[in-house]
């Protein structure tokens, strides 16, 4: 196996000069959310818009000072779709994706450190990497305000829960996470608890024992659990991501896949020729991709059970970008017929080719919605390349994407309401995410920087993306709400076309 | 099956035989190649060592004090993620040997009744936690329309809950300042519920989904169960605010809220749910 470790998770530049000013960014997003509950008032009750600014204000907004009264009566009105309502007079990035649902609070979660125990050697080492995981897992998953392990060091914790609680009730924290950390034999055992703050009573306690090497695994099992616990919503740190790369030198291009943290990068094929575009299967158990291995572009999967690869479709001049229907049986592609490329589906070995898509333009990068009844692809018809969503069967073809130049590359929201894709603003490629039903388009990029190839978190609540930023290409994720909190994955050679397991995966 | 035999064989040439081809061989030499590599692809999987087994032994402890202060000789396993399945594999946990982690309760609680003392053996058992886990898509039970719970609007349950007034060591919503929208009370019938994360998210959340319907002074009590796993049931109008759009938006808040994050742990250990009362206004 070619793994490639690497530090990653290296907080990188924030895309938009506004996100810089989380306050600022949280007071926008809190108004956005207040005007979206404005027009869902004036559609659910049709009620005079004065009454609907008043009663706007009446949920309390989350940590975020009084919205200016003036803006919510300005929305009396819905806006016709695809037109951007007043809403959209303030900077793309201040948005929430949510709008119906609006921003949660975060979770006050006091985090000091694990207690150490007897630990010597690799398992001191496995003892580290495990807190380490644990607070970077419950960090990245953005429900929580973490408070420690400084703030819990002076005075020193007694190790009894019952007496430290004052000192977690002062610093604020509604639940405290205590671990464990100590040898058994030559395992590394881990003990976590949380506990409810107010109350003092545990709310859950897990213990695990395991050897070193799955120290990151217990780690994120472990953050899950708690992520589940405390928000009722499953955690993704068990998910990985797929992705191009040619850091195996000579021009060529490998598939291969990483944790959802950028950690414990391997490879996948080893080709030795142009792989790309990789499609995880819905339950994570094969790869589709794209590879030039005979000379021209195929479709192929990658079996990751028993790392076996298959030709799926290599008839023809063309065959590329596959997706995979969500129950794991069909493929839908871009292949090339008399010149033109088209829509295709066909099942997992191969047979049962049918066409979807019939134009003189160029149809190609189909995804295939989570609920499989419609598949999202860039066609050229109007010009220039636009997203356009369609029935399942190939009907119903409709047009999506109407700003920007170049729009391509559309990946779906896990929830189906939402496409993600790159859209060239100002000469600018940009992530853009598309409302799905209100075509409501908003930007979650802003700067040079070429940043291309979205594709969602199985909750759906942060965005992978390549970005050349850096100089070169590489992984980010950032928040799928307001294109926040981004972080760089990978840092080995180019990589690009991430694509995000749909689900977590037993490794 | 044409197609993945050429696959195989281009993948195998790139693999390592690349330059030896059998190009300039003769057709015997072809032959003898084509089944050296079907033989080597074959055998391929079987031949590399098996990922490393995911071995750890996962255990629900329903905790009571100092961590650490009372270790076990061995764990109690509740969901041994042993993956793939090596016959072979040496390195297997034994199978739950005796001593389960002992839930003391704390002596210095006084407030709460007696709480059963949870043994962990009471510990219904658990399927592996992927099964618990919550999928938004699939509630486990179907909720009527709000439209249906009004038509059934059922006088106020019997346990006379103070309406305002939060009974004696109930947990109340998210912050005090909150109570200008509602608030969160557990039922009497549940008064040892009393996390108060658990009452802060729940009453966060039903704001979220909360969109009060604009008829001046109103309030209703709407209650309903939460389950272990967050689903509700018994959704209904305990005190009615009179004006029927307040009562639907008041149910549907909660409704769309649902469902809910899991019960405590330490507390589904011995109670199935808890009962609740929002306060809409």
């Amino acid at each position: 196996m070619d793994s490639t470790p690497e530090p990653s998770l290296r907080p990188a530049r924030r895309p938009s000069p506004l996100a810089a000013v989380p306050a600022a960014q949280t007071a926008l997003a809190t108004l956005a959310v207040i005007i979206a509950s404005t027009v869902g008032i004036a559609l659910l009750a049709a009620v005079p818009p004065a009454a609907a600014a008043q009663t706007a204000q009446a949920p309390p907004a989350p940590a975020a000072p009084a919205p200016p009264p003036a803006a919510p009566p300005a929305t009396g009105t819905p806006p016709p779709p695809g037109v951007p309502g007043a809403a959209q007079q303030t900077p793309p990035s201040s948005f929430t994706i949510e709008t119906n649902r609006g921003q949660r609070p975060k979770i006050k979660l006091a985090l000091p450190a694990f207690h150490p125990g007897d630990l010597s050697g690799d398992l001191a080492a496995a003892g580290g990497e495990l807190e380490q995981t644990v607070r970077a897992d419950l960090d990245l998953s953005g429900y929580f305000q973490i408070q420690g392990p400084e703030a819990f060091r002076q005075p020193p914790l007694t190790g009894d829960v019952e007496r430290d609680l004052p000192a977690f009730h002062a610093a604020g924290a509604e639940v405290v996470l205590l671990g464990d950390t100590h040898a058994e034999e030559d395992k590394l055992v881990f003990e976590g608890r949380l506990i409810d703050v107010g109350s003092g009573k545990a709310i859950l306690a897990k213990r695990y024992r395991a050897k070193s090497t799955v120290t990151r695994r217990m780690a994120h099992t472990f953050a899950d659990e708690v992520v589940r616990y405390l928000t009722g919503s499953p955690g993704i740190a068990m998910s990985s991501i797929a992705f191009a790369t040619d850091r195996t030198g000579d021009g060529r291009k490998e598939i291969f896949i990483m944790d959802y943290d950028g950690h414990n990068q391997r490879r996948i094929t080893n080709h030795r020729s142009t792989s790309m575009s990789p499609a995880w299967s819905p339950s994570g158990d094969a790869i589709a991709y794209t590879s030039f291995l005979n000379g021209y572009p195929g479709i192929y999967i990658a079996d990751l059970a028993n790392g076996r690869k298959r030709a799926v479709i290599t008839s023809g001049s063309l065959n590329i970008t596959p997706s995979f229907s969500p129950d794991g049986n069909q493929i839908a592609f871009a292949r090339s017929l008399e010149g033109n490329i088209e829509i295709f589906t066909c099942d997992r070995n191969g047979g049962n080719l049918r066409r979807l898509t019939n134009s003189p333009a160029i149809d190609t990068n189909p995804a295939w919605s989570p609920k499989g009844n419609m598949i999202a692809f860039t066609s050229s018809r109007a010009g220039n390349p636009h997203i356009y969503i369609m029935d399942a069967e190939g009907a119903n073809q409709r047009r999506i994407s109407f700003d920007g130049t170049y729009n391509d590359g559309a990946a779906w929201s896990p929830d189906g309401d939402h496409l993600a894709f790159t859209s060239r603003r100002d000469g600018r490629f940009q992530i853009a995410v598309v409302d799905v039903g209100t075509l409501e388009t908003r930007v979650l990029t802003a700067g040079p920087g070429e940043n291309e190839s979205p594709a969602f978190s199985p909750d759906g609540r942060k965005i992978v993306f390549t970005s050349r930023r850096s100089g070169v290409k590489q992984l980010y994720m950032m928040n799928a709400a307001d294109g926040g909190d981004v972080r760089q994955l990978t840092d080995a050679g180019s990589n690009d076309m991430a694509d995000w397991s749909r689900q977590n995966l037993e490794k | 099956m044409a197609a993945p035999a050429t696959v195989e064989q281009v993948l195998a040439e790139r693999e390592g035989l690349a330059g030896r081809g059998p190009a300039m061989a003769s057709l015997v030499a072809a032959a003898l190649l084509h089944v050296a590599l079907a033989a080597f692809i074959i055998l391929l999987p079987r031949l590399m060592p098996p990922p490393p087994p995911l071995e750890y032994v996962d255990v629900q402890v329903v905790p009571a004090q100092r961590l650490g202060a009372q270790r076990p000789a061995a764990p109690q396993p509740d969901t041994p993620r042993q993956q793939p399945p090596h016959p072979s594999k040496p390195e297997e946990e034994p199978p739950a040997p005796t001593a389960p982690v002992l839930p003391v309760p704390r002596p210095k609680t006084p407030p709460t009744p007696p709480t059963p003392p949870t043994p962990p053996k009471a510990e219904k058992p658990k399927p592996a936690p992927p099964d618990e886990r919550i999928d938004p898509t699939t509630r486990p039970k179907l909720l009527p329309p709000p439209r249906e719970l009004l038509a059934h609007k059922l006088p106020p349950p019997a346990a006379p809950t103070p309406p305002t007034a939060a009974a004696p060591g109930a947990a109340t919503g998210s912050a005090a300042g909150k109570a200008a929208v509602g608030s969160l009370t557990v039922s009497l019938e549940n008064q040892d519920f009393t996390y108060n994360y658990y009452i802060a998210q729940t009453q966060s959340r039903i704001e979220q989904n909360w969109t009060r319907s604009p008829v001046g002074e109103a309030r209703a009590r709407i209650s309903f169960r939460i389950h272990s796993d967050g689903s509700i049931s018994d959704l209904t109008v305990a005190e009615s605010s009179g004006f029927d759009t307040f009562d639907l938006a008041a149910l549907r808040a909660v409704q769309n809220a649902a469902p809910f994050p899991p019960l405590p742990r330490a507390y589904t250990a011995s109670h199935e749910s808890v009962s609740v009362y929002w306060i809409a206004r």
